[in-house]
């Protein structure tokens, strides 16, 4: 024993044993320092945040200001077929309402269990009969698809078309030149149509100038988390759909059910292969001619969504993929005045925030790998023995947490916000609390994933694949 | 026609979004305000930990050996050293203030008082304290402090009776030089631990330093011994319990 031979240090020697086993570690190294790094860091994420934030105060400033008309609208909608007639500008009772003619596309590729379902959702929407018809176009499917489509050979409003397969475009461009009716949209074959979803659409093309009409998408019955987490960030695209609709700055026509007047195409030609979004670059092209792209929130479309966190992934990454090429291709457009809110606002910003996140992204990796590191460092000197607090707790937060904090519970306010505001505009059943907070955590989690995958496909041109 | 810009409408939004920041970096700074507030609150409390210290030592240093308990002042030097800890780290990434600074001098000033102390408290009890004494620098001139460091926090945790003195070698400190003199520390050749007056520059490992420090080793053969004898004693007492009533075995 070390302090047992003198007889005055048996006390002190008790006193040692008794102490804590775990003293407050000494100051035994200078704190690092790495200002230049933290400044850019800092100014980085607070531009970033500044952007964002501005983007956010002027889609509210939007809605404040549009209030009155998104009641209005929704009156005039509600009272169905009799304003059909008054939309059109045409007078009289609904007995001489005229309807024009419409034409739905059911691209279906492989689609055997679901497209006997899509067709029958279409068949039950309330439009007059002559005046809607529905074209399936079975894009060289491999498995029994046109034998199941079969049950309504001879249907006076289906129209069937087998075609060798060549992607979703040559499918729209297929019908496209074949269809004879005044308006043309789509239905994807994992989508349903709500049976009003027509009629909220039709009184919108009142303005010649219009020439697309978006619904409102929404997640069929969503059970699972991965459901319940995309019906959280459906309501919210249906609150900012809406606003950029007010803004004459809508980006994208949605695949399911957005409706065109048909001669727009014979204008600006038919679609493009445009790195799998073809839905994208369509409404960049009507932005480009000065065209509006209206939204009608009230019409709904039902869509199943993915059911696994891979499928999601492949969705996304040709979602945000397509997004960054395309804005590649259209970068002409950005900073315009003559394109307004488009050009000038959301092109940019939605370009800057993708970026944005990217670059924090991997700032977030790379300092994850550094305390790695040094984790791996400390196991290595002295095995599993940890000290508290930990020593790399201070390299962590890098920025000043209390700002970030405060930034966090603003713009996860507005998201709320957002999410509620559209799905009272969508008219939604459940308060979906469990659906926000899915959407809030997982998110954050998974779509790191598809952003970076996304970056890479756009840095080596790279198109992202179907399914 | 597509809507013209509405300029008014830009500069609105920009209005509201710089008063949202205003607002968040205002409440932020009252924040800050709050914590540099408690901060000070510590610095205070250091203050006063070192004047009591060197009352202490001086009451200490006359008094007899039955008297003497060493571990009330390593307590406080640890306590001091925890919250100069926690002044730095929140300090960030900025330079530490003349405040902090000072305090660091005054506690190293107290570490080689503690040092001496227990010198002459070593020859005058006869007995012997493992002191170590630790130089270091910036993680910039000196890559391998850091490791160091671990190393030197893992012993201290797992030896009480290791008592160790840091010296931060960029504090302009004369008391500092003094000693990197008398020990043969330059800038060149930290991380530096002197043991028994004998320097050692360079990084190492923990069984290095019990190699340097024999008296760990056999701390840890007594641990180790003490061990067995305890786990010995606790199956005798077992085999006991099991033959006698459990009030007796207790009253024994």
């Amino acid at each position: 024993m070390l302090y047992s031979k003198g007889n005055c240090n048996e006390k002190a020697a008790e006193n040692q044993r008794n102490e804590p086993r775990r003293p407050p570690p000494f100051p035994l190294q200078a704190p690092r320092q790495n200002p230049k790094m933290s400044i850019l860091f800092t100014s980085l994420l607070y531009g970033f945040l500044f952007i964002v934030l501005y983007f956010e105060v002027f889609l509210i400033l939007t809605l404040i200001e549009n209030r009155k008309s998104l009641g209005k609208s929704e009156h005039l909608e509600l009272d169905g077929a009799g304003n059909v007639s008054s939309a059109n500008g045409l007078n009289g009772t609904s007995a001489a309402v005229v309807y024009p003619s419409v034409t739905i596309i059911v691209p279906a590729f492989n689609e055997e269990r679901t497209v006997v379902g899509t067709i029958h959702s279409l068949l039950k929407l309330n439009y007059p009969k002559e005046k809607l018809s529905i074209m399936v176009v079975d894009d060289g499917s491999k498995d029994g698809t046109w034998n199941t489509v079969q049950q309504f050979a001879g249907h006076p409003q289906v129209i069937l078309h087998k075609k060798v397969n060549g992607g979703k475009y040559t499918v729209l461009n297929y019908a496209i030149e074949r269809c004879t009716t005044e308006f043309i949209g789509c239905l994807d074959a994992d989508s349903f149509v709500d049976s009003e979803a027509l009629m909220h659409i039709i009184p919108q093309f009142k303005d010649t100038n219009v020439m697309a009409v978006t619904p409102s998408l929404k997640i069929q019955n969503p059970k699972t988390v991965l459901g319940m987490m995309q019906n959280a960030e459906y309501n919210l695209v249906v609150f900012v759909k809406k606003i950029l609709g007010l803004l004459d700055a809508q980006y994208v026509t949605p695949g399911p059910f957005s409706i065109f007047r048909k001669e727009v195409f014979n204008i600006v030609g038919p679609y493009r292969h445009a790195h799998n979004s073809e839905d994208l670059e369509i409404a960049f092209r009507l932005q480009e001619r000065h065209y509006k792209i209206q939204n009608a929130h009230k019409a709904i479309v039902y869509t199943v969504g993915p059911r696994t966190v891979y499928a999601l992934y492949k969705q996304r990454v040709r979602w945000t993929g397509g997004f960054f090429q395309n804005i590649i291709d259209y970068r002409r457009l950005m900073f315009k005045r003559k394109y307004g809110t488009f050009g000038m606002m959301v092109l940019p910003v939605t370009a800057i925030t993708s970026l944005g996140s990217f670059f924090l992204l991997m700032f977030a990796l790379f300092s994850m790998s550094q305390s790695l590191i040094k984790l791996i460092q400390h196991i290595s000197l002295v095995g599993f023995n940890f000290s508290w607090p930990p020593v790399f707790t201070r390299d962590w937060l890098l920025f000043n947490v209390q700002a970030s904090m405060l930034f966090s519970v603003i713009s996860i306010g507005l998201v709320l916000f957002s999410i509620w505001y559209g799905r009272k505009l969508s008219g939604g059943k459940r308060t979906g609390v469990l659906d926000t907070f899915y959407f809030l955590t997982l998110y954050s989690v998974i779509s790191p994933f598809w952003l970076v995958t996304s970056v890479y496909n756009t840095v080596t041109q790279r198109d992202a694949v179907w399914r | 026609m597509r809507q013209p810009l509405n300029a008014y409408k830009y500069a609105l939004t920009l209005l509201i979004t710089v008063v949202i920041f205003g607002i968040i970096f205002y409440i932020n700074n009252v924040l800050d305000a709050q914590r540099i507030d408690s901060v000070k609150a510590v610095q205070d409390q250091i203050s006063l930990d070192i004047l009591s210290s060197e009352t202490q030592f001086n009451l200490l240093k006359d008094a007899s050996c039955k008297n003497v308990d060493m571990s009330i002042l390593s307590q406080e030097i640890n306590s001091i050293a925890a919250k100069l800890a926690y002044l730095e780290s929140n300090n960030g990434d900025k330079q530490p203030s003349i405040e902090v600074t000072n305090l660091k001098k005054y506690y190293s000033l107290l570490q080689i008082k503690d040092f001496m102390l227990m010198k002459q408290l070593g020859d005058k009890c006869s007995s012997k304290p493992i002191s170590v004494l630790y130089f270091y620098g910036k993680s910039s001139d000196c890559p391998d402090c850091e490791k160091m460091a671990q190393i030197l926090t893992y012993l201290r945790q797992n030896y009480p009776q290791l008592r160790i003195y840091s010296f931060d070698t960029n504090l302009q400190l004369s008391a500092i030089n003094t000693l990197k003199s008398i020990y043969g520390i330059t800038a060149g050749n930290i991380p530096a631990v002197v043991y028994n007056d004998e320097s050692y520059v360079g990084f190492r490992t923990i069984d290095e330093m019990k190699v340097i420090i024999p008296a760990l080793k056999k701390i840890d053969a007594a641990n180790a011994s003490a061990k067995t004898a305890s786990s010995t004693a606790a199956t005798g007492t077992k085999a006991k319990a099991s033959s006698t009533p459990p009030a007796t075995a207790a009253k024994k």
